[in-house]
């Protein structure tokens, strides 16, 4: 006996409506605008803003105090160069140039454009021991003196050195002008900062260039 | 049934000699390298052999291998990333203990490093990175970004904060290429006197610049320097302006530290150059080479190599791509 047309059809609606539920809980495929998927290109991509900001406020501001007293350190360099690029310096890549994180108190000598002459308290003369680069700040200085991010963190070097511009910016735009509403000739100024590249072909490094990352006026 | 058995026969021996013809052809494709027996052996992949710069690359890697004990092979890529896949083929066929390696392309030169360590061989990349901090087992490169933001501290100090300049690319898929111009254009652009008024590749090729210069100094007959990614690019562009009667008054910056610039710079011809010390480099991939060898395994990833400024200020403590020893 034949079934009814009708009712031979039944089974394959419901496979049919099985395999039609399926592919719009599991779509095999999504229709997405063009600047949607290029929003979404951007969010995944390096951003090396978001990065420096990161990392100024959850890593270099807790590592000021891991910095080295920089009047300890001009003693042993005076005492024995070598041995205080050993205990106080880092070193960066192949045979390299070092940098010097340090901190310190000093009294202003003289503000200029581009730089701050700062005697360290507790000098009995008032000769310049250290210089604070304040505007056309270059280099991986921040990230090298304080080691804190690694070139090999990432798989593109030029990543590593967009974070160093975006973080001299910081420098430039954060630290800097508030420093120089308040700081002039006599201030006492706390700081934080990082030594230029040394060579070891160099004079001994004192008055010290430093890219200041903390400064703040008594 | 016996023909069945010489059926059998024959097939194997069709089999057999095609085997053996795949055979002869892998080794055909190994550049002689008078194989002793007995020695290990080390890899030596680079770029490009028409560029006096990487034949050093190459040479020094090949005569530290040999005076550690290692039969070393040289083989050149020709810029071209088809021939060193071809290359790397080879030597992961042909037993090789490990690669010194100077990537043709940042994005592409990847899978060869991966296929060798697919195949237990380690890849010390030297001078070009590839985009990958996890295939190769230590990448020794220049730092090319603070190498480039001396040479535009004193491209700035030479040119008086003004004037017009041209800047010559090098290779598009390689990251020294970018490392080198964003270092140099992260000072230079914050001088609002100084306006590049041009920006080409010239693919790292003496040649090619010395083309693309002429091109252009039709274009921009007033400018004051040239920035250059390479020294190869520099000599080329030195050579247009020479020939286009500008040689005197436009500026040329190089980077490499290449023995001709040197020359140049030593005579006035040219500004100033990045010494980027390649046999360091190379001594020192073949060392961690041989390291590895004996059981090390632990490496950086990235380790940057010093990049100096030369000048006529400081030519005289320079000299065959190394800084000449203090007496």
């Amino acid at each position: 006996m034949n079934r009814p047309v009708s009712s031979r059809w039944i089974p394959w609606f419901v496979v049919c409506c099985i395999i039609g539920g399926l592919l719009v809980v599991f779509p095999p495929f999504r229709m997405v605008s063009l600047d949607l998927a290029r929003e979404n290109a951007q969010a995944q991509a390096f951003n090396p803003h978001r990065f420096a900001v990161e990392f100024w406020h959850k890593q270099l501001i807790k590592s000021f105090d891991n910095a080295f007293e920089a009047e300890k350190v001009f003693d042993a360099m005076r005492r024995d160069r070598k041995a205080a690029k050993e205990q106080y310096a880092r070193v960066v890549g192949l045979g390299g140039p070092h940098h010097y994180f340090l901190k310190g108190a000093g009294k202003v000598i003289t503000v200029g454009k581009r730089e701050v002459e700062l005697s360290l308290v507790g000098n009995d003369v008032d000769g310049v021991d250290v210089v604070l680069v304040i505007s056309m700040i270059f280099g991986n200085e921040v990230l090298n003196a304080t080691g804190l991010v690694s070139r090999s963190q990432f798989p593109r070097t030029n990543d590593f050195n967009a974070i160093s511009a975006e973080v001299n910016k910081i420098v430039e735009t954060e630290i800097v002008p508030g420093f120089l509403e308040k700081a002039e000739v006599g201030s006492i100024v706390y700081f934080v900062g990082c030594s230029l590249k040394i060579s070891d072909d160099d004079p001994i490094p004192i008055p010290m260039r430093l890219v200041p990352v903390k400064l703040e006026v008594e | 049934m016996f023909s069945r058995i010489a059926a059998v026969l024959l097939a194997g021996a069709a089999i057999g000699s095609l085997c053996c013809l795949c055979g002869c052809k892998k080794k055909m494709d190994v550049p002689d390298s008078g194989v002793e027996a007995g020695k290990q052996k080390i890899g030596i992949v680079i770029s490009t052999l028409n560029n006096p710069w990487f034949v050093v690359l190459g040479d020094t890697s090949k005569r530290h291998a040999e005076e550690l004990g290692y039969q070393a092979t040289v083989f050149d890529s020709q810029n071209d990333t088809a021939r060193e896949t071809s290359h790397f083929e080879n030597i992961i066929a042909s037993g090789y203990q490990a690669i010194i390696f100077n990537p043709t392309d940042a994005d592409a030169s990847i899978i060869n490093v991966k296929r060798a360590k697919k195949a237990g061989i380690p890849v010390f990349c030297i001078d070009r990175e590839i985009n990958s901090n996890e295939d190769a087992t230590a990448q020794i490169l220049s730092d090319n970004y603070s190498g480039c933001v001396a040479i535009g501290e004193y491209f700035v100090k030479e040119m008086g904060d003004k004037g017009k300049y041209i800047e010559l690319l090098g290779l598009l898929g390689d990251n020294n290429t970018f490392n080198r111009s964003n270092g140099f254009h992260f000072v230079v652009d914050k001088y609002e006197g100084l306006e590049m008024v041009a920006q080409q590749t010239a693919g790292f090729d003496r040649t090619k610049a010395f083309d693309v210069m002429n091109t252009l100094l039709q274009e921009h007959p007033d400018i004051d320097a040239v920035f250059c990614g390479n020294d190869a690019m520099a000599m080329g562009a030195y050579q247009a302006l020479v020939g286009a009667g500008k040689a005197d008054t436009v500026k040329v910056f190089g980077f490499d530290g290449a023995a001709d610039v040197l020359e140049s710079i030593s005579e006035g011809k040219i500004k100033a150059t990045g010494m980027q010390f390649p046999k360091r480099m190379a001594r020192t991939a073949v060392e961690y080479a041989d390291a590895y060898i004996k059981g090390k395994r632990d490496f950086e990833q990235k380790i940057p190599v010093p990049v100096e400024l030369v000048t006529i200020e400081n030519i005289d403590t320079y000299g065959d791509y190394e800084k000449k020893k203090v007496e």
